[in-house]
């Protein structure tokens, strides 16, 4: 990349030099956006016809002719691509969610939990699993796979009332901190909205789940926040197996 | 200008300033930038972008948050607008808080627990946004605040008014969230929305609401599986019954 001259891009193939055909429409004292002319782009690809054109074509009879077409290429192409870059993490997330859907069917099944902390786990129950339908639905949007359910075992801790708040705690935590690690790293603005909306919804979870074992609901000012790795090293104990995608 | 009539300037009708707005997007974040080249498989360069989005009458280099529907001018453009906006639910969060713990409406141990921590996160938050806003752009004053007419209600209304507050809070977060350009802040903020959100869980409950209380401000997880943002209008007509004043002007900028 020359890095000096003008809208030369060596390294991006794109020049202000004027020989590979490519020219403008008219001399850039008739042009509507002259800036446009000065930039010329390489390549026989459909993609840098495209872009030709579509410089030509904003030069000669200005933006407006075509703004909409460039917004909605960029709108497109960065959906797919962004979201494509976002599967991996996605997966993960679902992970999270089978894993917390996993524990409160268990429990349900196992525990003996009444009033509001059967109320309330009834309640967790159904929105991880809202959770989950929507990680799917996202990830199935973005042209990805669905990472298959987890193994898991809670063991004997998913068995009293008070070793499953405690399992769910832990858990619920987990999610919130490790969707924190992840949140900021999304490229897809929807991916991003939605994971925010769900882990709202968890951390809401994990405090309820403090105030029913006499525990502080908000502990920190700050949310704690885990990486994919540290994040599956502490659900470790309870997950014997990834699935895969 | 007042503030109510920078609210008006921010909306004002403003022909193609969504495509602008996309376009200055992508060159102010370098990596939607790197991924959009790729995709036109490297024959296009960022001079050809650059000049596209020149061209296309682009005006400020960061922050595209007072261009959409929700955005208070009042605030300031951009990722300082975002922070200002925050660091006001925050002091008007604090002056209730402060109010409360100094009072002796609420007298359950536990209960007093809770608000004695939610106050101390809030005065953090509010620390933290401060020195942001004084690095990004200029901070907002503090608002001036009245909540006599909650504490006319009672301990059990003064709950459930703290429960509304905190979830008008999460709310408000998750709604900047998407609008936000510099990482380092959207992941601050993200760590203080979740914390709101567990207030707001815990306020609700501590007030005897249920998980849902009829709206988007009522209950300890109040729509359903998926949290609902509020635009930065919405949440401010929510607390502007609580302001004296209205929305304080930015700070003087430090000579």
């Amino acid at each position: 990349m020359s890095g000096q001259r003008g809208n030369e891009v060596r390294g991006g193939e794109t020049s202000k030099a004027a020989d590979t055909g490519s020219s403008p429409p008219a001399s850039t004292g008739e042009l509507a956006v002259p800036e446009l002319a000065s930039v010329e782009v390489r390549g026989m690809t459909r993609e840098a016809f495209l872009a030709r054109a579509t410089l030509a074509a904003g030069a000669a009879w200005g933006l407006g002719a075509v703004a909409p077409f460039v917004h909605e290429a960029l709108a497109e192409e960065r959906t797919k691509l962004e979201g494509a870059g976002d599967l991996a993490t996605l997966n993960f997330a679902l992970t999270l969610e089978l894993v917390e859907q996993s524990l409160y069917d268990e429990a349900l099944a196992r525990a003996s939990l009444g009033g509001r902390a059967g109320a309330l786990m009834d309640k967790l129950r159904r929105d991880e699993a809202a959770h989950v339908g929507e990680l799917r639905r996202l990830i199935g949007r973005f042209r990805g796979r669905a990472v298959t359910p987890p193994t898991v075992s809670f063991g004997t801790e998913a068995g009293g009332r008070g070793g499953f708040l405690g399992l769910a705690q832990t858990i619920e935590d987990t999610v919130v901190f490790a969707m924190h690690g992840m949140l900021p790293n999304f490229e897809s603005k929807e991916a991003l909205e939605r994971l925010a909306a769900l882990a709202q919804v968890d951390a809401r979870h994990a405090a309820l789940v403090a105030l029913a074992r006499g525990e502080d609901p908000a502990p920190k000012a700050f949310e704690d926040r885990l990486s994919i790795p540290q994040a599956r090293d502490r659900l470790s104990r309870y997950v014997l197996e990834f699935g895969e995608e | 200008m007042d503030a109510d009539s920078r609210v008006v300037a921010a909306h004002g009708d403003d022909e193609g300033g969504e495509e602008r707005g996309a376009l200055a997007e992508l060159i102010d974040d370098g990596s939607s930038r790197r991924r959009f080249l790729r995709a036109l498989g490297g024959t296009a360069g960022v001079s050809a972008l650059a000049a596209v989005a020149s061209a296309c009458g682009r005006q400020k280099t960061v922050g595209i948050t007072q261009r959409k529907a929700g955005g208070v001018g009042a605030f300031g453009p951009g990722d300082g607008g975002i922070i200002n906006f925050a660091l006001f639910l925050e002091y008007i969060e604090g002056d209730f808080y402060e109010r409360l713990v100094e009072g002796d409406e609420i007298r359950g141990r536990r209960t007093l627990g809770v608000i004695r921590q939610v106050r101390q996160n809030e005065a953090e938050h509010r620390s933290l946004l401060d020195r942001l806003a004084d690095q990004v752009s200029r901070p907002i004053r503090k608002p001036k605040t009245n909540f006599d007419a909650i504490f006319d209600r009672g301990s059990r209304g003064i709950l459930v008014f703290a429960g509304m507050l905190e979830n008008l809070g999460a709310a408000a977060y998750l709604g900047q969230l998407r609008f936000v350009l510099d990482r380092g802040l959207l992941s601050s903020l993200i760590g203080i929305h979740t914390v709101e959100a567990r207030q707001a869980a815990a306020l609700n409950e501590l007030a005897g609401r249920g998980f849902q209380g009829g709206g988007v401000l009522a209950g300890s997880i109040p729509t359903g599986p998926f949290a609902e943002p509020m635009t930065m209008e919405q949440a401010t007509s929510r607390v502007r019954p609580y302001l004296i004043g209205g929305i304080p002007n930015l700070r003087p900028p430090v000579s």
